[in-house]
């Protein structure tokens, strides 16, 4: 294991390369650049807050339905990016997994990196939001590297797993994209699990993204401590799949030249 | 005593006919129901075979197509993994397996060699160190920074070669590269070829159907047929029973 995490620091640099890489082909040649990363984002917020906002009416205890379903969207996009693009890029990179040697995880770990890209834009515009709805700042801001680092180790453990799994087992490939639709219908996004009854609260604790999302609502929006239940289901679920993932990770690393 | 720089200890490797192939639900169930596994057809690659590299050799491989050249090349720089036996090695090793790998097309010639230069495992530093090097050797001084994805393919072998002998690898292993560029470029590669494998620290193997590179510099050849060492010895009393073997194929 120290080996391994030895050799992974002396190829820091293929890491770097490779997430310039992503962000430049991903945005290259597009007229709008990385504007894309920018509209996405407010063009599903501008969405949910006609839909979920005005339509329906979901309840945000008086936060302005954007900036309230803008931070849920920034961190889901971030955590179901590092699963789909995770699950595609080792197969993805095919070509240069059967020609030359690397230490294999270099690249769903650049997955994530270059999607923090993505994520960083997302939280300018945040802090943008939060000035433009008169959202005030308070001590509760530093709490927030610590639910950040929580985001990161998670987005690296379903990006080993889904990396790993898809391998295995090809189908994965479309199913992923799937499941991951399913399951923002299944994480607090457009609603709140403050606003929900009791028994259905619980239910929550079966989703770890819940306390990621719900942390940067509560020290950004309500200014308060995160419920720690929540936070705490976050990081043991991260730390466990992180360590089953990387061990399931390196044993089929063996065999994926010759499968990809 | 010479030290050993690779060593293969009756290693079989096997592969799928046709390749890795999934099992479908339908089987998975009936692997279930039957209690039997499936059994997919195999074949061997490579066949308990053993060898050893010494420090500072410059070794041949030949052998017919599928006789198992590559599936060594690709042991030897840990991009595949035996089923049985082991494989050791000991320094670094860099190969040239086909040129164009570790490119990107999007991106543009200086980039492609610090994204190759890194996926060979090297520093930031040391690619600033050698990039005019792998510039001038290449000779495409005036098209690094177009996108690859307009090069010729002789433009992209040349890039892919001088970047490739630029590592200095404790091992530097090749597989049918030179016979891609123009006549000029193949040999200012030879020429390269024969200075680089005269240091003593240079460990070469070198896997051609280019017989007169192999005789210009090989010490040694082994020659390989399904999986197996047919023989392995002096460059030109191997080739001789080689090409005589290879002749006989088509009577």
């Amino acid at each position: 294991m120290l080996k391994e995490l030895k050799e992974l620091y002396q190829y820091r640099y293929l890491i770097t390369t490779f997430v310039i890489r992503d962000v430049k082909a991903r945005y290259r040649q597009t007229s709008l650049g990385i504007g894309w990363a920018i509209i996405q984002p407010l063009f599903l917020t501008g969405i949910f807050t006609i839909i979920f906002g005005n339509f329906l009416k979901v309840s945000t205890s008086g936060i302005p339905y954007p900036v309230f379903s803008f931070i849920a969207l920034a961190a889901w996009t971030f955590i179901s990016r590092s699963i789909t693009a995770g699950s595609a890029n080792l197969i993805g990179n095919s070509t240069i997994i059967s020609k030359v040697y690397f230490p294999r995880e270099v690249i769903p770990l650049a997955t994530v990196i270059s999607s923090l890209v993505d994520f960083g834009i997302s939280s300018i515009l945040m802090f943008l939001l939060l000035i433009f709805y008169h959202i005030s700042f308070t001590w509760h801001l530093v709490l927030i590297p610590i639910i950040f680092l929580i985001q990161i180790l998670m987005a690296i453990s379903l990006a080993l797993f889904s990396a790993a799994a898809t391998v295995v087992f090809r189908d994965l490939l479309f199913a992923i994209p799937f499941l991951v639709q399913i399951l923002m219908y299944g994480s607090p996004i457009i609603y709140s699990v403050k606003n929900l009854q009791r028994q259905f609260q619980i239910l929550f604790y079966f989703n770890p993204i819940t306390g990621i999302i719900e942390g940067y609502r509560s020290v950004l929006l309500y200014h308060e401590i995160p419920n720690l239940i929540y936070l705490g289901i976050s990081f043991g679920f991260s730390i466990i799949l992180l360590w089953t993932s990387y061990v399931f990770f390196k044993r089929i690393e063996r065999y994926l030249a010759d499968v990809v | 005593m010479k030290k050993i720089a690779l060593s293969f200890n009756k290693v079989t490797k096997k592969y799928f006919k046709g390749g890795h192939y999934q099992p479908t639900l339908r089987e998975w169930a009936g692997a279930i129901f039957t209690g039997k596994s499936f059994q997919r057809p195999q074949f061997k690659a490579l066949n308990q075979i053993s060898f050893a590299v010494q420090k500072g050799e410059v070794v041949g491989i030949v052998g017919s197509n599928g006789a198992g050249k590559s599936t060594i090349l690709k042991m030897a720089l840990k991009i595949t993994f035996p089923n049985e036996g082991s494989v050791t090695i000991n320094g670094t090793a860099t190969g040239l397996l086909e040129l164009n790998t570790g490119f990107h097309p999007e991106l543009t010639g200086n980039e492609n060699v610090y994204l190759y230069g890194s996926i060979l495992g090297l520093s930031k530093e040391r690619l600033d160190l050698i990039y005019p090097h792998v510039v001038k050797f290449s000779g495409l001084k005036g098209f690094m920074d177009m996108p690859i994805k307009h090069y010729s393919s002789g433009m992209l072998a040349r890039l892919g070669f001088s970047i490739a002998i630029h590592v200095e690898p404790d091992i530097l292993l090749i597989d049918e590269i030179l016979s891609v560029g123009d006549l000029a470029f193949q040999e200012k590669c030879m020429k390269f070829m024969k200075n680089y494998c005269r240091n003593p620290n240079h460990t070469v193997v070198f896997v051609s159907h280019l017989l007169e590179n192999i005789r210009a510099i090989c010490t040694r050849v082994i020659w390989m047929e399904h999986g197996k060492v047919v023989e392995s010895g002096k460059t030109n009393e191997v080739l001789k029973r080689y090409i005589k073997f290879q002749r006989g194929k088509n009577e």
